[in-house]
């Protein structure tokens, strides 16, 4: 009999369902070329992001420019390629943070009730009395400028959404009679809540990732836009989008080139969150 | 060497709302090793708040265990630590809960399972507990292959042995079945029930059956505690029960299923519910119900005597007025 290590072979069992699912594959192929342009961007790049070229302002598309070039005379597409990369970037710090941060309190809360759950929960509802992004700027202004700041600005803001969704999914399996089961087989709290209750929140957590980057990216921008993001020349696609809204009526392309990268990102995600959801649920399986 | 279970004058309340719940009233009960006890009464007799509260598995709050003592191997279990209870659950005792459907996380082989309480109790590595959990599924009649499959890949049947399969995976010296073959088919309740028994016979595994099906007691059972309104009324060997049930209770509930020897046109189903746990009668709490109860019945709570050596019983008619009011 062939055996295999039990976590790899769970994995396994993911990716081969995944593979079935056409649309999530072809959009997690997309999504990976999008990452790895970001990645290389550097080297992909035909100009360097940063030079300016008062000669050649205002330009659409054309062969040597293919997104064209900014009120500055800089190339658009080496823009969006270097942009994508720090949006990204930052994106992926700020929801790892949340996620993490936000699981992990948030199955305290569901697990444990009682005072832990009073004290998280309260804290989680301040929180979201304040408005994210205002949230956001405070933080941000707080600890200052830069790809790492403001991973974290918008990372703590993000953290309730991950603590409500993962309080309510540990409420719903924590009655069930396997978490009893498993107290029953001697299972300490941690290795309850780990094992059995995060694997059972896992698919709606993969959700709200997906989502949660897109919201991160949005908010990256907003930040960049009042100044307290990413500080120029350093592109980043919110930013961009900000400087392109001036010239918006007679040149398209400082906006839409953009726009269209955050748009095509967020879509991908959304379509790989919703693949690995399904394929993350063994019940689902045909 | 004593009794491997001791559980002496067990009282556990639930504290609610609405008023304060006398689950169980002062029980004693004795398991010996390799011993098969069954426990019956009727839904809210407190049989599973019993067993919740051997493991101190109440849901605390509301449950709380008021008083009484519950000894394994001499050993008072109240007094443990939650790390030692920990080590005890699954390792010394194990419980087997009622609906198989819901006993296996869905989102874990079943495989997988098995090994997580193997390596929860021995200090071996993960390949050796996988090698041992499949050992296990072969033992309680499951292909090894069907190790990597996820529950709802498995019958109501099959998930039950998979579920006994993790409950004997350490060896445990107490079995707690919890209604074992009440969710599943008649048909699959004997093979589960003959699995059960020829496993604890090669482990040498005691176990405490709780059940509301006398036929099943009948065929699994060494010795029988029947349990009314949080007190166990008469405890005594099968024979004892089954032959010379002595309380108006144990007599009702055998008047109150067919017999295969006698012919009776109707059955005789014990008249009234159980009472309110939150209001209990006074004096005998089966008084309102019972149909030899006399005036002093609701006024005196009868003691237990024993009519011979391990038959003991908890009623008036027998003696016994000295127990407190």
């Amino acid at each position: 009999m062939k055996r295999r290590g039990s976590g790899r072979g769970q994995w396994r069992d993911v990716w081969a369902r995944l593979r079935r699912n056409r649309v999530a594959m072809v959009s997690l192929v997309l999504l990976a070329l999008i990452l790895l342009a970001a990645i290389f961007s550097e080297w992909i790049a035909p100009y360097v992001y940063s030079q300016r070229d008062l000669t050649v302002t205002f330009r659409f598309p054309s062969l040597r420019h293919i997104f064209g070039t900014d009120n500055l005379g800089r190339d658009i597409f080496s823009r969006v390629l270097v942009g994508g990369r720090v949006s990204l970037l930052v994106a992926f710090g700020s929801v790892l943070l949340s996620a993490v941060a936000g699981c992990l309190l948030g199955a305290a809360a569901g697990y444990y009730g009682g005072r832990v759950e009073f004290c998280i929960m309260k804290l989680t509802d301040v929180m979201m009395a304040i408005p994210a992004f205002l949230l956001a700027v405070t933080v941000s202004a707080a600890l200052g400028t830069g790809l790492i700041n403001t991973a974290i600005a918008v990372g703590l803001t993000n953290i309730p959404r991950f603590v409500r969704l993962m309080r309510a999914e540990t409420l719903a399996v924590k009655g069930k009679e396997f978490i009893l089961a498993a107290r029953s087989y001697g299972a300490s709290d941690l290795s309850i809540i780990f094992r059995h209750i995060f694997p059972n929140a896992l698919s709606s957590t993969i959700v709200n990732v997906t989502l949660g980057v897109g919201t991160a990216i949005l908010q990256i921008s907003g930040l960049s836009f009042v100044g307290l993001g990413v500080r120029p020349p350093t592109p980043e696609w919110g930013s961009m989008l900000a400087a392109g809204r001036t010239y918006m009526r007679d040149f398209w392309p400082m906006v839409t080139f953009p726009g269209v990268a955050i748009v095509v990102t967020l879509i991908l995600f959304n379509l790989v969150g919703d693949g690995l959801r399904d394929a993350m649920d063994p019940r689902l399986k045909r | 060497m004593g009794p491997l279970l001791e559980i002496q004058d067990l009282e556990v309340r639930y504290f609610t709302g609405e008023g304060v719940v006398e689950a169980v009233n002062g029980i004693n009960l004795t398991v010996d090793r390799g011993e098969n006890l069954g426990l019956v009464g009727e839904t809210g007799a407190g049989k599973t708040t019993t067993a919740l509260s051997i493991l101190r598995l109440l849901p605390d709050p509301p449950g709380r265990i008021t008083g009484g003592s519950v000894r394994f191997c001499g050993e008072e279990l109240r007094a443990k630590t939650e790390r030692e209870m920990r080590a005890i659950r699954g390792g010394k005792i194990s419980m087997i809960f009622q609906d198989p459907m819901t006993a296996l996380n869905p989102v874990i082989r079943v495989g997988e399972q098995i090994a997580e309480v193997i390596l929860l109790h021995d200090r071996i590595s993960r390949a050796e507990a996988e090698r041992r959990a499949l050992e296990m599924l072969e033992l309680v009649g499951i292909p090894a292959e069907r190790g990597m499959e996820y529950p709802h890949q498995f019958s109501g049947g099959m998930k039950q042995r998979v579920v006994i399969a993790i409950a004997l995976a350490c060896s445990p010296e107490l079995l707690i079945a919890d209604e074992p073959t009440t969710a599943l088919d008649v048909t699959v309740q004997a093979q589960v029930l003959e699995l059960m028994r020829r496993l604890r016979e090669k482990l040498g595994t005691a176990m405490v059956l709780i059940t509301h099906d006398l036929g099943v007691v009948a065929e699994t059972c060494d010795r029988v505690a029947v349990m009314y309104a949080g007190e166990v009324v008469e405890s005594g060997s099968l024979e004892d029960i089954f032959e010379r049930a002595a309380h108006p209770y144990t007599v009702g509930l055998f008047q109150s299923i067919p017999s295969m020897d006698e012919d009776v046109d109707m059955l005789t189903p014990i008249p009234g519910l159980m009472p309110d746990p939150t209001r209990l009668p006074k004096g005998c709490k089966f008084h309102p119900r019972c149909p030899k109860a006399e005036a002093r019945c609701g006024e005196i709570c009868p003691g237990t005597v024993e009519l011979s050596p391990g038959h003991a019983v908890r009623c008036l008619l027998y003696g016994g007025a000295q127990g407190k009011g």
